[in-house]
């Protein structure tokens, strides 16, 4: 990825491409708050190569897993949206 | 313990959008098209490994070998990638 392109990112969002996801908590995730990640620990996603499966369970489509973030979840539009781009980015580094 | 041709192969790259041509077209007809995929679903069930067993036996029909099989190509390559 070009230095230029990760000038444009968030602290944290280059932090979470920055290096592979191995057995972070789902809160390093970009775009999941305090609150939104103790949703998502109470339902069993405690890391966040859980959510990375259920993105690629939804094969990667954004949309698809947003709806299912918020609706299932209780994400915020901005949550549900931060966390896919968060996780696309991170396949396109990675996968 | 020895490894296939196929096994050495798919662990040596990261995993993205190639077909499931170990898993076959039960797989594919259930949704499960792409590696990337089944990846997905090997993640969710938190890696563990007689979840998933199970779940490839249930889903597309695999016998003891292809499933541990199928297990240890994905554990690999989440030790190597992810």
């Amino acid at each position: 990825m070009f230095v230029q392109e990760m000038d444009h990112m968030s602290p944290r969002l280059r932090a979470f491409l920055s290096e592979p996801i191995g057995e972070k908590d789902v809160c390093w995730v970009d775009g999941i708050s305090h609150e939104l990640a103790i949703n998502l620990v109470t339902k069993g996603i405690n890391k966040a190569y859980i959510l990375l499966g259920q993105f690629l369970l939804m094969h990667k489509n954004e949309a698809e897993f947003q709806r299912w973030l918020i609706c299932c979840c209780g994400a915020t539009e901005c949550e549900a949206q931060q966390s896919s781009n968060c996780l696309k980015e991170w396949c396109a580094c990675f996968l | 313990m020895t490894t296939s041709q196929k096994h050495r192969d798919f662990v040596a790259e990261p995993m993205g959008e190639e077909p499931v041509g170990i898993l076959g077209k039960k797989l594919e007809e259930r949704g499960f098209d792409k590696a990337c995929v089944v990846l997905g679903q090997f993640l969710v069930l938190k890696k563990d490994e007689d979840l998933f067993q199970e779940w490839l036996k249930h889903t597309c029909g695999a016998n003891a070998k292809q499933s541990q099989d199928c297990f240890g190509c994905l554990r690999e390559g989440c030790d190597a990638f992810l």
